[in-house]
Order: structure tokens, then C-alpha cells, then sequence
């Protein structure tokens, strides 16, 4: 059993498992942190962004001025963004059977995997899963597409060239693996390749491995999964959560009793707690509205802005801000907030139990109903009619590069009335702010990260048990910026085993057993017999037949009768003649009733010596030697085939004949 | 303000000269008519409670009869004893011989309940607490019909704790006296009450102990508590006579010394025990062979103590020590104890030894030594902390180390649950000790913030800098977020601020304090915890340029953040935070000028619509508190420019908010306002102060009420106080604007600003505090009016007719209304029967039920119920 570890993201996990005879690649996550070294996307012209200056080496003998540009003291790229896509050289792609996907932000990178790679397999997702993460695709690529840009650039991805470029382009790694972003039709060809699932359903992968989704209390349809044959079970535990939030919570007790849990997507920030963070996005935010400002929250179209929403149906009311406008702003924001509504069946009990009353499940219904939040697919056409300050803009994309986002840093970055909230953990939120400066606007950075930390993974591994837990290795050492947090790593015993990008790993479990079934006719002809108390044997002949890694004994071929023929039979077309078995022997020769039976035989002179593994009898006057051992008994004596048979009837007069 | 009006004569400056010169023959001339008086009362009990007694008597001694419950007895008792504090016992036994034939016949009775016998006998011994009394009870062989162990110990009722108990409590009672420690030890009581120490009821046991400290401290034992040396002189001068006088007393003293020998030496734990707690007990005030045999006896009994490990005796034995610590270092010092004591510290579990550490720094006759060896065990894990960050400051008169077993109170720090509870303790105990004088000046206060700083990053999941991998270092991991242990430093910071000298460290603990209040996570009483703190470090750096930049780069922003916290106790604690703040610097310009620039105010104006009623109270009070800071810049006359805004919003809140806190908060934010004007002088306040006393007397909050009465009071007080007729006697009068013209203009203006309104709806409010303070006001100015009568023109008319009282009120009191709708208000004044009424409010409604006749009626009508249930049942 193999993991081949294709993503260095702990939270964006893709690994392939080898199991038994299956390849299966669990999670496709699409590490978008690259786009950080790109300018943004403006979707109107900005000409403090056009006009930055190009990028000349100090010594002047690099000129990339049109592919890289200079803002407040750093370097960016100047072309569309590019994505960091799973390593493709590990593992050939194209054997790979079957995906499963564990929540929606970790499928982004799905048609870099099943597109143009010989990929023939099924893709195995929940229904919010599968839409939710069509919705966040189909952003992906509008946030692209609706902003075209020819100029490709390449040259500084030579390594002698970006050598010398500065810091923190110079260290970015793997740059040459970088990709566009994919095309809708890309997206609909990888998508139409999803097979829907629901919690607990089993799925039989070859008749080798059966495959089952379980909550996992992140995300609506968020799962892990378990990969188990007759006689071994891996967990697949990734982006998880404890916390009370919208979705179904976790299914922890189906975990338990695994050879091998390979843990990923803990929280990325391990010392926020979600709820004082929740807390600190409102007080910040009423603080920015009654001041006066505009506050701007850059999101992911699903997902936590439901909490956030729902957090704030409750707090402007309390807070006197139920006059000011929450604008909700993507090309998919109106599917999102409507496919919400419809998945009640994967949320929590409580919002279940409200679609019964009839009432929708999450309260942003009623604010859109009482205008307070309004939802646009764009800055254009209506929004622009309607737009009214002071408001509340949620908007993507959270690394600030593409999206409305980018028009919004642009109108509202100047003054210092207005704030920006960061509530996604994935960037870096002084990276995504470096191509604004400088800013005059107030940022707040309060990731709200419900996955699970470390505490409660801790409780969650002493309550499941697993033998052997296999992670990436920034969860087995604490966090960089906060080296004296022993509290913030994985400490286990056996310890963890780590994994890195590229990594492949020998999972720690052999197999030992497998299960074959016997046919109803050939049970019947069994004869068992009983050598111990409550145990039984029989002897089986029996012909065994695998098929679709299922292994069947079957009654062997009974021999044709002879047909009636007066020609001589050949010796060669004579079927085997079938002897009966041997009988087994089982049971153990006591020594002092072998020696007075031998006395009584007639055989006087009999010397024993011990050995190590039992004893060996010399018979002195018959030159013969029998070797007693715990597994066999050997006499040896030469020419006396007589003595021979008595001796051997002997011994088997104290063993069981099966 | 001065006094309670109308209770106070209204003297000059001359006259009062004269009274206090005269106050030393007044007071003698007032005790000796007090003495008088209560001396006419203590002839007898009251005529309703002594008509009672008998048949009370009779109903208890009945044992036909249902018993009260144990509360009516104890009621009973307590009455008793309040009342042989007040009437010579043998008057009482006197004047109401059923008492005496109560304990004869219940003592002597076979079926009394074991209740009424307990009442009995502790009755018993109160009565015979006085001499007299006792050689009275002795006469008719009360006594001993009552304490005679004999006759108990053959009745089966003796099985009964309940009557061992009050035969221990009534020889308690009893022995106040040499007749009665006479009588007790030729009866040969004191073998059974030997007996009785280790009985297997815990309150018979424990009885038994504190009776028999008081023979053992019977000569000496003050009635109160004397001094230390006055005790001890007493007992160097007594004990030779005592001796001589009272042989029998001596003899006992030595059997109840044998017993205590036998019990420490028994090994068993219950015995040793209620020894060590006799020895605790008496230590202190018995005769000084009586405290040398029992300190050897102890001292003898560390040994077995602390060889069998009997932890549950170590907390008895550490009150033996401290009583000995109090009473031996007055004489000498005594070495063996300073060792005994040294010992113990060490060898005691630090969660044991850190409290008993903090009982010897308390101590005032402790040698120094003890005390400083005491505050270094009580430092001991803030040490270690600072060991933890590897500080290499050594401090000039640190305190000595402790010299105790390092690798136990390491392990106890490595443990998660002992480190906090360990630390709690320490922390809270180095409050104590830096708040006593002579022992701080011996502390490392630097050393001490630099721990205290430290646990409060580490709570807070700040990183420390150590190199240390050890256990205790893991385990402090575990107390990110702590909010027990965070309170406790918190504690201790505040003690530090008022250390003198402190002020240099005031910019480091205020950053580490800041970061408390920004982290999200702070649990809300630690945030409440911190604000109070950082109050207090603030004060003590008010004078520092680094306050005015904290308050604006870092302390401001972070209250408007946490004016809009989700959490509406920390809004709440934000908002008193504000008005402490306010009142403690509202002379400091810069801070006056911070707070207007920091754009707070329109964050407070928005909390006064807050939903919860408590945040829009704290809001009242703190908006009420600004409209007093000036702003330098802006003129003295336009505070902020907002003040016209919160009267409006302020008058709104009164006649609107549902809720009483935020009414009450605005009602006394007015007060505030009136009794030391902020801004606008009375004149300008008019118009808002009679709406404001309009909609707080129609309230239906008594509190609001009551405060707009203190508010009517304050006005009255200020009008009176301007024409010369201050409620205050110690005022120095005005003589210029002395007149009575005067007065009638201030009463025209009190009628102007609706008070007289006021006063009356209140007076006649079915609330009584409401109609109390009214009364008490109305009395005053009716005295005040009295006083000048001649100067008042009778022009203040007082409309009668939207009073509903107003009627029935004038037809009793027989004002001629006649046609009148209007009376005068002097007229109206005088014909109320005020001081009628303030005798009948001043009364609880409750004076009736809790006054002994109703306890003896209650007891009465049980007895008569159960006859009655008796009847019903056939």
C-alpha cells in the first residue's frame, strides 16, 4: 500500500492511495497562493496600476518591464494569474481509477487532472459538492475570462533570470508547473465525470475496496471517506469540523478501528478561534459603519459567508445598522444563496427541522426578502443604479487579484473611513494587500477558520485510535511565526508520518489476509471434525476461481465418465486420476506412554536424549533412531522396512487422523 | 450633603461651639436617661410577650402537645439570650416563675421530645449564666435537675445527639462564673464531658471542644478580646492565685491535659484531631503551665504526625501553629516554634504550604524572619517562572530562598490542574503581601512584574522566550486562555500599581495589558478583570507623555472596538471603564483632549439604543460623565457640542425605555448633573428638570422613584441653600441673602419645577421607601417653613384637583377645602400629619411577624392546630 502525495497544501490535499489493486486519488485541491506574484485584475482601467513602472535589474543587464512591474517596493508579474496544479510526474494520471472529493474548495483543480490526461476514472462527490463546486469554478473562470489579457509571460520563469529577481517571486518554487486557468468547457467535461453519493452509501471500487463518504461538519456535502476491504481500513479525514455551524455535524464514531488515517485540511490558523474572530468581523464592522465608512469583506461565493450572513441577520439589528446595505457580489451569488436553501437534507438538525415548519433554512432569506441584502452578479447594470453608501460589500476573489474585489480596493482604498475585513484564512492578507499600497483604508485581518485545531484533533484521535496517522508535515512541528507553540502540532505515539509534495509513502500496515468464499455444494461435502473442543476442521479439495478480485473455492471437476468407446484409450487423454487426500495427522507424542508401549512391543533398550526441540529415542538393539519434535517425528532406521511400519503404526496410534 | 433632614436641629456656628462644649456632660445626661430607661424596661418583658410565656411554657413542656419546629425554638432562645443581656436573669426567673417550673418539669419528664429537652437545657444554662440567677436555680435544684449526668446518662433520651448537644451547650452557657465551674467539677461532670470529645456526633464532639477550652481559659478567657500583652500580664499575675483558690479547677485542668497527652499519642486520627483543635482553641488566653504543657504535647506530637502521614491532621496542627506564633512571641522568641514552623513550610505540599505561608504573614506578633521566610514560599512559583525566562536580574533585598524541595513544587507546576491552582494561590497571596507594609519592602518588585507579565502572555498564547524544555514549561503551555489563572494575575497587577515606585513599569504592563483587551478570545470577566487593571496602572502613571499616546494610538480605538463587541458585557464593562476613567482624569487636559478627538462620544450615543437595558444604563452614566469633561479646544461652554443632544436623548430614554435600569441610570446621571452642575447652571437645567421630575414620579419603578425624590431633594436643597435656609446645619450661612423673600421665591420655583408634585405623589405611593423619603423631605421643609413662618407670603397655591389623594387626605386632616381646589402650600403642609406618617412608614410592614409575641403566637396557634387535626381525625 502506497500514498503518493501530489500536493505540498495541507488544507488543498491530493493525494493517490494504492490499495489493493486500486489507484485512488483523494482530493484535488487547487493551491491558488501563486496568484499572489500577479498584478490584479482591474475590471475597469486603473491607471495607478498601469502606470507602474517595468522591472530593470540593479545592474541594468535584465530588462523585464513588460512582464514584471514594480509596486511599493515589490515585484509583480503582469499577465493573467496562474494556479500551482498537482504534480503531474509523480503518478501517471491516466491509471488512476477513481477521485474522491471531500468538500468543494478541494476539487478546484479537477480539470487539470481529468482533462487531457488519459484520465478514464469516475469522480466520486456529494450533490452540494458537485454544485457548489460547479458555482465556485464557474466564478473562477468568469473572474478570468470577463478580463482578458493576451500577454502571457514567461521569460521570468527562467531560472537564471528569476535567480535574480527579488524577494518573494525569487523564492517561489515550482514555477514552471504554474497553469492558467481552466476553460467552462474544460469544466463541464471534468464535472460531467462526478458520480453523486450520499453519506454512508457504499460504493465497491473492483469488488477490491468498498469506498464511503461520512460527514465531516465543514462544509454543506463536506466528507470524509473510508476505504476498506475485508480486512483493512483507511480514513481519509480532510477539512473537518466540530463546531456548530450549518452543516450536518461529524461523523466521528465510523473512524474508528483504521490500520492507517491520513489526516489533512486542519485549520490554517490555529490560534484564531472562530467565534471571537465572528465577533470581531461585527464589532469591527459596526465600528467602520457608524463612522461612516464602507466596509468590504473579500469571500469566497460559499461557505463561511453563510455563517457570517447569518452572524450578521442577528447583529445589525442589535447593532442599529439594519438600515445600512449588505451587497453580495459575484457572477454566481444569486445559485449560491439559493442552492443553500435547497440542500436541507446535509445541514445541520436544527436548519432541517425548518424546512419543515416551511421556513428556509438560513436566514439570508429574509434578509433579501427585507432588502437589507441584496446580491448582484456583477458592478454593472443595477448595482450601479442602486449602489448606496455607507454599505457592507462581500465579494471575491479573497486573494484580491481578479474579481470585484479588485474594483473596490481600487474606489475605496484611499480613505481611511473604510475598512477591509479578511475573513479567508488561504491568503496571506499583507500579500494580498501588497499591490494596493500604499492604503489609506483600515484592514482587519479575521480569518474564520471552523476546521479542526489541534486540541480537538487531539480528543478526535484518542477517541477514534487509529494505528497509524499519516499528514503533511507542517502538522508535526508548530507553525513558523510561532515556534514556541508546542500546543500547535500533532504529538502522537506512534509518532505521525510525515508528507510532503512529492512524497511517497509506504503505508505501515501488511496484508495478511483475504476473504474467499466456499460454495453451498462444496460446504455440504465437508466433513469436519472436531480436534479440540469448539474446533473444528475438515480437509477441502476444492478449485479456486478469482474473478473481479472476488476469490471463489468451487467443488472440484468431477472426472467425465468414461465414454463408451471400444478404441484403446490413449495413456495421454486419461484424466488425472484423482487419489484421495492423505489423512492429517494432528496431536502431540506424550514420551512415557511411547516408551511403555514400545516395552510392550518388545522393544527393551530404548536410550532418550533431550534436544533442544524434543528428543530423540535410540533403540539400541535395533540401530534405529526416531526423532521426536514438536512438528514431526522422523524414524530412521536403515533396511528394516518391518520395524519401520510397527514403529510408525506406533507413533500413530496417539495422533488424530483427519 | 449634611444629615438626614428634619433630624437635625438647624444651629449656627456659635450654638453649635457652645453644644460641644458641652458634649462630654450631654452624652453622660443622654446615657444616664438611656440607662434610666432601659432599666424601666428591664423590670419586666414586655406585658404582651409575659402575659404569653406561661401558656408557651405550658404548651412546650406538654409532651401531649405538637412541637414547634427547631426554628421557632432557636428563635425563642435567641430572644432569651437578647433578653438576659438586657434584664438581670434572676428579675426575669422572678417575674416569670413558669420559666423555672418549665426546665424542672421538662428536665425531670421521661416522654419530652428530644427538642424541647435541648431547649430546656441550654435555657437552663443562659439563665444561670449570671451569678445570682444560678445560686437562685441552684436553690431549687434546677441545676441539678437539669445538668446532673447521672440521671441523663440512664434515660434513653441521652442517645440522642440532640440532647447531648444541648447539655454541653447549656453547661456552656453556664459556666460564666466560679459557682458554676464549681458546681461542675464537685458533680463530677467534667469525666462525662471528657467522654463526650470524641463523641460520634461531629456537633456533640465539637461542643464538647469549645466547652472545654473554656474551662482550660476559664480564669483568664476575656469576655471580648483582649490584646495579646494585656492577656498575658493578666496571666502571670492570676495564675498563682487562681491556683491556690481553686483546687478543683486545677485538678481538672490536668485531666482535660492527660486527655489531650492520651489523644495525640492514641493514632487515631479522629482523636487527635479534636485534641489538636482544643489545643488551637486555648492556647492563646489559658494560664501559662496549661500553654507550656500543651505546646510540649504538640510539639511531641509533629513526630507522630508527620510519620504517619495523616494529611488530614495537618490542617488542625498548621491552626495549633498560628495560635502559637500569637501567643508565645509576645513573651519570648521562641525558637522551637520559629524551627517547628520553618520545618513545616518546607515539608508541607506547596497547595498546604502557600496558605499557611499567607496565615503567618498576617500575623502581627510574628518574628520577622518567619515572615520573610513565609513571603518567599508564597513567591516560590512566580520564581520559578522567572527562572523559566532565564532572567539573571537579582534584585537588592530579595527575600531569602525558601530552601524547600525544589523537584516537588516543579512537579506540581508540570501538572496541569496543580499549576493552576498552585499559581492561583501564590498570585493571590503575593496580593496580600504586597499590600502589608513592613514585608514588601523586602520584595523584588521587579522580579515579581516580570513573572506576572510573564503568566499573563503566556495565558494569552504570547510566546516566551526560554530555552527550557523541562515539564514545567509544557505544562504553562496548557494555560493559554485560562481565565482562572488570568484573573488572579490580573489581581496582582492591580496590587503592584499601587506599589510605590511602580510607575516605571508602567509602560510595559500597560502593552501586555493592551494585548488582553485586542485578543478576541478574552473571555469577558478577565476583560472586565483587565479594564479595571489597566485603570489602576493608568492612575499611576497619569503624569507620564506615554499615557497621552496609549490613550490615542492604542487604548481609544481599541474601547470604540469594543463598544461595537458582540458580547454585551463587554460593551457594558467598556462603557464603566470609560466613566471611571472619565472621573479619575477629567482635571487631566490631555486626556480631556484625547477623549474629544477620539470620536468616542458617537459611539456612546448609538449604545443608548442598545437592546440591552444594562448597556444602555452604563451608556446614561458614561454619556452623563462626558457632558463633565470640557474640551480645551472647543470652549468650556460646548462640551463635545452634544450636551443639548443628551438631554434630549436622556428626557426621551425616561419617558420611553421599557426598561428600569436605563430610567434609573438617567434619573441619577441628573442628580450628578444638579449637585455639581457640569456645564449649565440650575436656570438652564429648568426646562429639562420638570419634565425629567414629571415622568420620574409617574414611573412604575419604586427605585426611579425614590431617585427622583433624592433628585427633588437636591434641588430643594440647592434653592434653600441660595436663600439661606440650607437643610445642612454645618453650612455657614449667607447672612446678605438671609431673607424670607427669598424663601417665598424658592418655594414659587419649586412649584415651578413641579416638585411639590413630586413630593406628594410620592408621599401617598404605595411603595414605601417612595413614601418615606418623601415624608422625610416634606418634614424638613415644613420645618424649614416653620422656622419662617413670618417671611413666607402664602402665595404658592397647590392645585388640588388632578390629585386623587387629594380629597379624602384634606377631609381627614379637616383642611377647609370648602369650594377650593387650590391650597396654600404652607397651609397644606402644616394640616398633613407628617410626622403620623413617618412613624407608621418607619415601621417595616414586617415589625409585626418578627417580633418575639408573634413567635410565641405562632407556637401558640401550632399547638392549638394540631389539637384541632388531633379532632378531625376521629
Amino acid at each position: 500500500m502506497k500514498l503518493y502525495c501530489l500536493s505540498g497544501h495541507p488544507t488543498l490535499p491530493c493525494n493517490v492511495l494504492k490499495f489493493k489493486s486500486t489507484t485512488i486519488m483523494l482530493d484535488c485541491g487547487l493551491d491558488t497562493t501563486a496568484v499572489l506574484h500577479f498584478l490584479p485584475l482591474p475590471l475597469v482601467h486603473s491607471p495607478r496600476l498601469s502606470k507602474l513602472p517595468g522591472w530593470v535589474s540593479k545592474d541594468g543587464t535584465i530588462s523585464l518591464e513588460k512582464e514584471l512591474k514594480e509596486c511599493a517596493g515589490r515585484v509583480f508579474v503582469d499577465s493573467l494569474p496562474e494556479f500551482c496544479p498537482p504534480e503531474r510526474e509523480l503518478v501517471d494520471l491516466s491509471t488512476i481509477d477513481v477521485i474522491l472529493i471531500s468538500n468543494y474548495h478541494c476539487m478546484m483543480a479537477l480539470p487539470y487532472i481529468t482533462e487531457h490526461t488519459g484520465f478514464t476514472g469516475t469522480v466520486y462527490a456529494t450533490e452540494p459538492t458537485l454544485q457548489i463546486g460547479r458555482l465556485l469554478m464557474e466564478e473562477l473562470v468568469a473572474f478570468m475570462e470577463r478580463v482578458p489579457k493576451a500577454q502571457s509571460a514567461t521569460c521570468w520563469k527562467n531560472k537564471e533570470i528569476q535567480r535574480l529577481l527579488p524577494g518573494p517571486l525569487k523564492e517561489a518554487v515550482e514555477v514552471w508547473t504554474w497553469r492558467r486557468c481552466y476553460s467552462m468547457q474544460e469544466v463541464n467535461s471534468a464535472l460531467s465525470k462526478v458520480q453523486l453519493v450520499g453519506y454512508s452509501q457504499k460504493v465497491e471500487l473492483f469488488g477490491a475496496v468498498q469506498v464511503t463518504p461520512l460527514s465531516s461538519g465543514y462544509a454543506l456535502g463536506s466528507s470524509n471517506w473510508i476505504i476498506q476491504s475485508h480486512y483493512e481500513k483507511v480514513s481519509y479525514v480532510s477539512g473537518s469540523s466540530l463546531l456548530t455551524t450549518h452543516p450536518q455535524p461529524m461523523d466521528q464514531s465510523s473512524l474508528k478501528n483504521s490500520d492507517v488515517l491520513i489526516l489533512t485540511g486542519l485549520t490554517q490558523i490555529p490560534t484564531a478561534n472562530p467565534d471571537g474572530m465572528l465577533g470581531e468581523f461585527c464589532s469591527n464592522l459596526a465600528m467602520t459603519i457608524r463612522a461612516g465608512g464602507n466596509v468590504l469583506v473579500p469571500c469566497y461565493s460559499s461557505g463561511v459567508i453563510y455563517d457570517l450572513l447569518e452572524c450578521l441577520y442577528q447583529f445589525i439589528d442589535s447593532a442599529n445598522l439594519a438600515s445600512t446595505p449588505l451587497y453580495f457580489i459575484s457572477p454566481v451569488a444569486n445559485s449560491s444563496l439559493e442552492f443553500s436553501q435547497i440542500f436541507a437534507e446535509w445541514l445541520c438538525q436544527n436548519k432541517q427541522s425548518k424546512v419543515y415548519l416551511p421556513e428556509p433554512p438560513f436566514p439570508h432569506a429574509e434578509l433579501i426578502q427585507t432588502n437589507k441584502l441584496k446580491h448582484y452578479p456583477g458592478i454593472y447594470g443595477d448595482f450601479s443604479n442602486e449602489f448606496r453608501q455607507p454599505c457592507v460589500v462581500f465579494t471575491g476573489h479573497p486573494s484580491l487579484r481578479f474579481g470585484d474585489v479588485v474594483h473596490f480596493m481600487e474606489l475605496w482604498g484611499k480613505s481611511s473611513l473604510n475598512t477591509v475585513i479578511f475573513t479567508e484564512p488561504d491568503f496571506s492578507y499583507l500579500d494580498a494587500l501588497a499591490p494596493y499600497q500604499p492604503l489609506a483604508m483600515k484592514c482587519v485581518y479575521c480569518p474564520i477558520d471552523t476546521r479542526l485545531n489541534f486540541h480537538q484533533v487531539a480528543k478526535l484521535l484518542k477517541e477514534v485510535q487509529p494505528l497509524h496517522v499519516v499528514c503533511p508535515e507542517q502538522y508535526t512541528q508548530p507553525p513558523p511565526t510561532q515556534s514556541h507553540r508546542s500546543d500547535l502540532m500533532l504529538e502522537l505515539q506512534p509518532p505521525p508520518m510525515p508528507y510532503r509534495r512529492c512524497s511517497v509513502l509506504g503505508l505501515p500496515f501488511r496484508r495478511r489476509y483475504e476473504r474467499i468464499q466456499l460454495l453451498p455444494e462444496l460446504a455440504k461435502s465437508l466433513v469436519p471434525a472436531e480436534i479440540k473442543p469448539g474446533i473444528s476442521v475438515a480437509t477441502v479439495s476444492a478449485v479456486l476461481q478469482t474473478k473481479d478480485n472476488k476469490h471463489v473455492l468451487q467443488p472440484p471437476p468431477k472426472p467425465a465418465p468414461a465414454p463408451p468407446s471400444k478404441k484403446r484409450k490413449r495413456v495421454i487423454e486419461e484424466p488425472p486420476e484423482l487419489m484421495s487426500p492423505k489423512p492429517l495427522l494432528s496431536g502431540a507424542l506424550p514420551l512415557e506412554p511411547f516408551l511403555s508401549l514400545l516395552h510392550k512391543h518388545g522393544i527393551m533398550e530404548v536410550k532418550v536424549e533431550d534436544t533442544p526441540d524434543g528428543h530423540i529415542l535410540h533403540l539400541q538393539a535395533e540401530d534405529t533412531l526416531i526423532q521426536l519434535e514438536e512438528d514431526s517425528t522422523h524414524i530412521v532406521c536403515d533396511n528394516n522396512e518391518a520395524l519401520r511400519a510397527t514403529l510408525r503404526d506406533l507413533v500413530l496410534r496417539f495422533l488424530q487422523k483427519l | 450633603m449634611c444629615g438626614t433632614p428634619g433630624t437635625q436641629p438647624v444651629v449656627g456656628g456659635k450654638d453649635r461651639t457652645i453644644l460641644n462644649d458641652r458634649s462630654v456632660s450631654w452624652d453622660q445626661v443622654t446615657a444616664n436617661r438611656h440607662f434610666n430607661k432601659l432599666s424601666l424596661y428591664m423590670v419586666r418583658m414586655d406585658p404582651d410577650c409575659a402575659e404569653l410565656l406561661p401558656q408557651v411554657c405550658e404548651v412546650l413542656a406538654d409532651p401531649n402537645q405538637a412541637v414547634p419546629d427547631d426554628t421557632c425554638l432557636e428563635k425563642l432562645l435567641d430572644w432569651f439570650t437578647v433578653l438576659t443581656g438586657q434584664v438581670p436573669a434572676q428579675s426575669l426567673l422572678e417575674l416569670n416563675p413558669c420559666l423555672i417550673s418549665f426546665i424542672s418539669s421538662v428536665c425531670r419528664s421521661k416522654s419530652a421530645e428530644s427538642s424541647i429537652l435541648a431547649f430546656a437545657l441550654k435555657l437552663a444554662g443562659l439563665l444561670a449564666s449570671s451569678e445570682v440567677a444560678f445560686q437562685l436555680l441552684k436553690e431549687r435544684s434546677v441545676v441539678e435537675n437539669a445538668f446532673e449526668y447521672r440521671g441523663w446518662i440512664e434515660s434513653s433520651h441521652w442517645e440522642d445527639a440532640t440532647v447531648r448537644s444541648g447539655w454541653v451547650q447549656g453547661l456552656q452557657n453556664m459556666l460564666k462564673h466560679w459557682p458554676a465551674m464549681q458546681f461542675m467539677l464537685e458533680s463530677g461532670l467534667l469525666k462525662a464531658v471528657l467522654h463526650l470529645q470524641s463523641d460520634q456526633s461531629l456537633f456533640v464532639a465539637s461542643a464538647t471542644n469549645q466547652l472545654l477550652a473554656r474551662i482550660l481559659t476559664f480564669p483568664t478567657a476575656p469576655e471580648g478580646d483582649l490584646s495579646m500583652e494585656d492577656a498575658c500580664m493578666v496571666d502571670e499575675k492570676k495564675e498563682h492565685k487562681i491556683s491556690r483558690d481553686h483546687d478543683e479547677w486545677t485538678q481538672g485542668t490536668g485531666e482535660i491535659l492527660k486527655l489531650v497527652e492520651e489523644s495525640l499519642a492514641s493514632n487515631i486520627p479522629f482523636r487527635v484531631h479534636q485534641s489538636l483543635k482544643l489545643i488551637g482553641l486555648s492556647l492563646t488566653h489559658c494560664q501559662p503551665h496549661v500553654r507550656e504543657v500543651l505546646w510540649q504535647k504538640t510539639v511531641e506530637a509533629k513526630e507522630v504526625l508527620l510519620r504517619n502521614g495523616h494529611s488530614s491532621l495537618t490542617q488542625p496542627f498548621l491552626e495549633v501553629l498560628r495560635a502559637a506564633v500569637r501567643t508565645f512571641s509576645c513573651t519570648r522568641e521562641n525558637s522551637s516554634i520559629v524551627t517547628l514552623i520553618e520545618d513545616m513550610l518546607c515539608s508541607l505540599s506547596p497547595t498546604l504550604a502557600i496558605p499557611f505561608a499567607t496565615g503567618i504573614i498576617r500575623l502581627d506578633n510574628c518574628p520577622q524572619v518567619l515572615k520573610d521566610r513565609a513571603a518567599a514560599i508564597i513567591l516560590q512559583p512566580l520564581d520559578h517562572i522567572t527562572a523559566l525566562v532565564g532572567s539573571q536580574q537579582k534584585c537588592s533585598g530579595t527575600l531569602p530562598n525558601s530552601d524547600c524541595e525544589h523537584s516537588v513544587w516543579e512537579e506540581q507546576l508540570s501538572q496541569k490542574s496543580s499549576c493552576i491552582s498552585l499559581l492561583c494561590l501564590s498570585l493571590t497571596s503575593t496580593s496580600e503581601l504586597l499590600g502589608l507594609e513592613p514585608l514588601r519592602q523586602n520584595i523584588c518588585v521587579q522580579s515579581v512584574i516580570l513573572s506576572v507579565t510573564t503568566l499573563l502572555k503566556i495565558c494569552d498564547g504570547g510566546p516566551i522566550f526560554t530555552s527550557s524544555t523541562s515539564h514545567v514549561s509544557k505544562a504553562f503551555r496548557k494555560l493559554i486562555g485560562c481565565s482562572r489563572v488570568q484573573k488572579c494575575v490580573l489581581d496582582t497587577l492591580a496590587a503592584l500599581s499601587h506599589f510605590p515606585g511602580s510607575d516605571v513599569y508602567a509602560e510595559d504592563i500597560l502593552s501586555v495589558l493592551l494585548l488582553v483587551l485586542q485578543n478576541p478570545d478574552t473571555d469577558q470577566n478577565v476583560f472586565k478583570k483587565t479594564l479595571q487593571t489597566t485603570l489602576g496602572w493608568l492612575s499611576s502613571c497619569s503624569q507620564s507623555p506615554f499615557m497621552s499616546l496609549f490613550l490615542n494610538k492604542d487604548l481609544f480605538p481599541g474601547m470604540k472596538k469594543r463598544l461595537c463587541d458582540v458580547r454585551w458585557e463587554v460593551r457594558d464593562s467598556s462603557l464603566e471603564f470609560l466613566t471611571h476613567l472619565m472621573l479619575q482624569f477629567q482635571g487631566n487636559p490631555s486626556f480631556c483632549k484625547a477623549l474629544s478627538s477620539s470620536g468616542i462620544c458617537g459611539f456612546l450615543m448609538a449604545l443608548l439604543i442598545d437592546p440591552e437595558s444594562y448597556v444602555r444604563a452604563s451608556a446614561v452614566y458614561t454619556l452623563g460623565q462626558m457632558v463633565c469633561i470640557t474640551c480645551p479646544e472647543k470652549g468650556p461652554t460646548s462640551p463635545l457640542g452634544v450636551q443639548d443632544e443628551i438631554f434630549v436623548r436622556f428626557t426621551d430614554i425616561l419617558a420611553q425605555d421599557t426598561e428600569g435600569f436605563a430610567r434609573r441610570a438617567v434619573i441619577k446621571v441628573f442628580c450628578s448633573w444638579v449637585r455639581s452642575p457640569p456645564l449649565q447652571p440650575l436656570e438652564k437645567m429648568e426646562k429639562h428638570l420638570s419634565t425629567v421630575l414629571q415622568h420620574g414620579s409617574h414611573d412604575l419603578d419604586w427605585e426611579v422613584k425614590v431617585h427622583t425624590l433624592e433628585l427633588a431633594q437636591i434641588v430643594i436643597d440647592q434653592l434653600l441653600e441660595s436663600s439661606g435656609h440650607s437643610s445642612c446645619p454645618y453650612n455657614a450661612v449667607p447672612s446678605a441673602r438671609n431673607t424670607g423673600a427669598d424663601l417665598a421665591e424658592s418655594l414659587r420655583k419649586l412649584h415651578r419645577l413641579t416638585i411639590f408634585h413630586t413630593l406628594f405623589s410620592g408621599l401617598f405611593d404605595c411603595d414605601r421607601p417612595v413614601a418615606q423619603q418623601a415624608c422625610r423631605i416634606l418634614l424638613h421643609l415644613k420645618q424649614v417653613i416653620a422656622d419662617n413662618i413670618d417671611d413666607v407670603d402664602k402665595t404658592v397655591l397647590f392645585d388640588l384637583q388632578e390629585c386623587k389623594w387629594g380629597e379624602d387626605v384634606l377631609k381627614k386632616h379637616s383642611v377647609a377645602t370648602d369650594t377650593r381646589v387650590c391650597v396654600d402650600i404652607v397651609e397644606l403642609l402644616q394640616s398633613l400629619d407628617l410626622e403620623g406618617r413617618q412613624q407608621v412608614l418607619d415601621k417595616s410592614s414586617d415589625h409585626l411577624e418578627n417580633s418575639p409575641r408573634s413567635l410565641m403566637q405562632d407556637i401558640l396557634a401550632a399547638a392549638h392546630t394540631a389539637e384541632e387535626n388531633i379532632a378531625d381525625c376521629y
